[in-house]
């Protein structure tokens, strides 16, 4: 084990030797998960086919190096290992660094005030983890007994517990607990030879913290969709469907707009947007009023912090499909001579004034998404396109048939032009991995999108 | 393949010679009814990425998994703590947590035999692997390694692989002039060290794999890049020929200029690379076995009614043992010698002439057996880390080839478009639906390409979809090869997630029609 402060001070003794040591972070995180996996063998009770315990403790350096005249800085991140000699392992990672060459900038100081106050995790998936793990499993069979027209064929449950913490060269010290739930579920209707089944539903539940975890209601909402799967047409081709897309892929869609406010975009050379620009041209129905708020309790992006180390700051960043503001790091605001800002967190929509129940009525045909294969969301293009899983078309306000299959795209900015935003409110909390990072959204349950889509069908 | 070797790293020596202590003190006198392994990954990764900002990572990771097999079930306890305290301390409670364990499941699932090396030795056919083995089983440790020259100066070194990228980045710079808005190359090296101890056999394995990734992104924002990789060091670079420079430069203006294909059903002509994605995508993901054995696949269904999904052409295998591909000298990222529970590697057909085959296995997977009862366990148990679980996963997945040339398909094509570069693709196992994508078309009319690039409906890339038996059962010619296929470097996720490396490939393709959009 390191301790972090022991490491920082051998840090400081070394830019003593090295007077090109312009920086640092010192990186430690700690991670814990239970995970279980369950199938179905003929009792329709879970069956634990996996059983598994991770514990965790890494540590990470990186280094920014930079010759008192020089204007570049050389950057390198490096995996620290306790078993291995220090100081060793810091001068190879001041050698790694100085095979890079950046831009200069000024690192972070410390702030003046202290963190906001955000609660980012469950104490008690950490403490009683094993005893949640067994109360969700109990309350998992409980809600399955209670549908009868459903076969369970497998799942599996995740209960993750991190504490990160790190401290750079200007004594910016940042610690963060994180905890999730993960649980998801494969079902497919009861019948006497399940493999005249061609549909199943796969659906996925997260949860920060285990109060807010409604294991019930989400098998619940699975069945109701295990019931509409009956026989199934693929959609017909068409250059212009009105279809309706839930939180899940509105959220992901959305992001797409946001991900190109991000001045680093701007100095990529990437796409990206600037203030006063609007998101579409033309504008019928609905607009996008769109903030990042980073103090919401138990939201998977909340947190106190930027990634640099600035105090976390809530915005809104578009306002009636118009860009008002933008996220500009430390590093990103200076290279572009822009005012940096700590503008991060959980993305937030105003909901719209119809109740989704209206939108089927709005057109003569709507396609409603119940679910996508896969849906791939191409930041820069802003296109995005999938598979229908599992979709509904209603004619004149009507259910009219199951759709499967086929692949339907659309131009994000077409579809922001003529939309209509539901009243109701979806959230979406997604832990993410080491690369993507938490994802987190709460906004309309609901969008109907009335224009840019096209539909490769029959 | 026996010089240059990539060698088991010293300061595991030591652990590995106490590791089967600890499958003693996991199995001790249960060795009728328990079965304990343990598996340790050692990963050394070098990413440098080159574009208007540089950056270097190299990313250390290492850890242990202790599993122990009982009554049909994995239990495992991970860590990246390997003092021998705590090994000792895990090992022992895992026992205790295993012996503690509830009612077991319905089906009897009889205790699991592990094999020996005179029993493994029958069952592989890579020459490599079987002198190896035969070399130094009898001595206790045996080592595989995947080619690796210790005298390449840019092998691991952080330095002179930034400089390569920064060359390579203003090549290609130079080259697309003011048709783009910027450019870049990431660099990817890794050695992936394997060890798997269980009461027969104590085996590693060190997988050295490079991947050069150079990207250009047009005026309009447009963004193309190649992915050149495989299980190789740093000799990978003999496939950045000027040709392929060439042709990435002449991309942004392609893209920026380019129109959108109109939605339908056309002839097309599929690349190494997505050709493999559709057979990644058909029967791939629906041949694992666990998606089999849950009930979440047709296959078994289609096997137990002998039900024939696709024409004459549709071949597909599955081979972890690809040390070869079209010529080259090495494998692809899919490739190992042994996979996360110690299975060796070898060749598995998971579609003959449209007819499926037993699926793949990993080791419960083979004890609990699908609707057609149990089946041969294969090289397919891995995990996205030490940290994941072990689920049945695919390794590198190919179409077999054919006899035609890449310009006999073109010219018997006739009006269509060839389909280059992958852009992911996705799988429906219980459905039958697949959709593989390109980044975008090249025209074909009367058996000439016109020089016409095409994008999707939308602008952006161009969905290849239809029900599988549909596509599998319009394989018009396919291309030929020298040996294994060409594997493009590939990722594969599982329900979402659980990220694992899979090479992807096969020949051409030339398919009757595929829905477009």
């Amino acid at each position: 084990m390191i301790k972090l402060n022991d490491f920082n001070e051998l840090l400081k003794e070394k830019k003593e030797r090295y007077p090109n040591l312009y920086g640092w972070e010192i990186s430690e995180k700690n991670y814990r998960s239970l995970q279980r996996l369950y199938q179905n063998e003929g009792t329709g009770k879970l069956f634990c086919h996996q059983d598994r315990l991770v514990n965790e403790l890494s540590y990470s350096l990186t280094i920014y190096s930079s010759a008192p005249e020089s204007q570049h800085v050389g950057i390198a991140t490096k995996t620290i290992m306790p078993h291995l000699d220090l100081d060793d392992q810091i001068s190879e990672t001041i050698k790694l660094s100085e095979s890079s060459q950046n831009r200069k900038w000024t690192l972070p100081e410390k702030p003046d005030s202290p963190w906001p106050e955000v609660i980012t995790a469950d104490r008690r998936l950490k403490d009683d983890g094993e005893k949640l793990q067994n109360e969700i499993e109990e309350r998992i069979e409980k809600a399955l007994s209670s549908y009868s027209h459903i076969h369970f064929n497998s799942a599996e449950l995740y209960l993750n517990y991190y504490t990160g913490k790190t401290i750079t060269h200007t004594g910016i010290e940042m610690e963060k607990d994180s905890s999730d739930i993960y649980f998801e579920i494969a079902l497919e209707k009861r019948r006497d030879d399940l493999t005249e089944n061609d549909k199943e539903v796969l659906e996925m539940l997260t949860s920060v913290s285990y109060s807010t975890f409604d294991i019930e209601g989400f098998i619940d909402s699975c069945a109701d969709q295990v019931t509409s799967l009956t026989e199934s047409q693929e959609p017909e081709t068409s250059d212009d469907m009105p279809i309706i897309i839930d939180s899940t892929a509105l959220s992901h869609i959305l992001a797409a707009p946001v991900s190109q406010l991000y001045a680093a975009n701007e100095f990529h050379k990437i796409p990206f947007m600037k203030e006063g620009e609007l998101l579409t041209e033309h504008s019928d129905g609905d607009t996008i009023t769109l903030s990042l708020n980073p103090f919401l309790e138990s939201m998977a992006a909340s947190t106190p912090f930027t990634p640099e180390g600035l105090i976390a700051e809530e915005s809104v960043l578009i306002e009636n499909s118009k860009v008002i503001r933008r996220p500009v790091s430390n590093r990103y605001g200076q290279y572009l001579g822009m005012e940096s800002n700590g503008i991060c967190g959980n993305i937030l929509v105003e909901t719209g004034s119809t109740p989704y129940s209206d939108f089927y009525h709005l057109s003569d045909s709507v396609l409603e998404i119940i679910s996508f294969s896969s849906l791939l969301v191409d930041n820069s293009k802003m296109t995005w396109s999938s598979e229908i899983k599992l979709g509904k078309l209603y004619r004149n306000g009507k259910f009219d048939r199951i759709i499967k299959g086929g692949v339907v795209s659309g131009n994000i900015r077409d579809n922001l032009s003529n939309m209509r935003l539901s009243r109701e409110v979806g959230t979406e909390n997604d832990p993410g991995n080491p690369i993507t990072g938490p994802f987190a959204y709460r906004g309309p349950e609901k969008m109907l999108i009335m224009k840019g889509v096209t539909i490769a069908g029959k | 393949m026996l010089e240059n070797n990539y060698p088991f790293p010293e300061d595991l020596k030591k652990i590995r010679n106490e590791l089967a202590g600890l499958i003693g003190l996991m199995e001790s006198g249960s060795e009728g009814d328990l079965y304990a392994f343990a598996t340790l990954d050692d990963m050394n990764i070098f990413d440098i990425a080159v574009r208007e900002t540089e950056s270097i990572n190299n990313k250390l990771d290492r850890g242990i998994v202790l599993r122990i097999v009982y009554q049909g079930r994995n239990y495992e306890s991970s860590t990246n703590d390997l003092s021998r305290e705590n090994l000792k301390k895990l090992a022992t409670e895992l026992r205790e947590r295993v012996i503690k364990s509830k009612a077991p499941g319905s089906k009897e699932i009889p205790p699991y035999n592990p094999q020996t090396w005179q029993e493994v030795l029958q069952k592989i056919s890579d020459p490599y692997m079987e002198k190896v083995i035969g070399d130094n089983w009898e001595s206790g440790y045996v080592h595989f390694s995947s080619p690796y020259d210790r005298e390449n100066e840019y092998n691991f070194n952080p330095g002179k692989l930034a400089e390569y990228g920064r060359n390579l980045n203003s090549r290609i710079r130079k080259l697309c002039g003011d048709t783009i808005s910027t450019t870049g190359c990431m660099i990817h090296q890794k050695v992936k060290t394997k060890l798997f101890v269980d009461r027969h056999r104590n085996m590693s394995q060190a997988l050295v794999s490079t991947r050069i990734v150079p990207y250009t992104v047009s005026k309009k924002g447009l963004q193309s890049y190649r992915v050149i990789g495989g299980l190789i060091d740093f000799t990978l670079t003999d496939e950045i020929t000027e040709d392929l420079i060439s042709r990435m430069a002449s991309e942004p203006a392609l893209l920026d200029s380019a129109e959108r294909l109109e939605t339908g059903r056309y002839r097309i002509i599929t690349s190494p690379a997505i050709s493999g994605v559709i057979a990644h995508e058909a029967f791939g993901h629906t041949q694992e076995g666990d998606t089999c054995r849950y009930g979440r696949s047709c296959a078994p269904g289609l096997k137990k009614s002998n039900t024939r999904i696709g024409n004459d052409q549709a071949d597909i295998i599955n081979n972890a043992a690809v040390f070869t591909m079209d010529g080259r000298p090495y494998g692809q990222n899919g490739s190992h010698f042994f996979d996360d529970e110690g299975e060796l590697a070898r060749e598995q057909v998971l579609l003959d002439r449209g007819y499926l085959s037993s699926p793949m296995n990993d080791l419960l997977s083979s004890l609990h057996g699908d609707i057609n009862g149990k089946s041969p366990r294969q090289s397919n148990g891995k995990r996205e880390s030490w940290r994941r679980p072990i689920m049945a996963r695919q390794t590198n997945t190919f179409f077999t080839p054919g006899d035609k040339s890449l310009d006999e398909l073109i010219a018997l094509m006739g009006d269509g478009y060839i389909a280059s570069l992958p852009h992911g693709g996705m799988e429906d196992p219980k459905g039958m639906g697949l959709t593989a994508g390109a980044a975008f078309f090249e025209e074909v009319k009367n058996g000439k390409r016109t020089g016409k690039v095409l994008l999707g409906p939308q602008g952006g890339h161009i969905e290849l979809t239809d029900p599988v038996p549909r596509i599998l059962n319009g394989i018009m010619a396919k291309s030929s090869n020298h040996d294994n296929p060409y594997n493009q470097w590939g990722g594969c996720g599982k329900y979402h997630k659980e990220g694992v490396e899979a090479g992807v490939g096969g020949p051409w393709i030339l398919w009757e029609g595929i829905n477009c959009g």
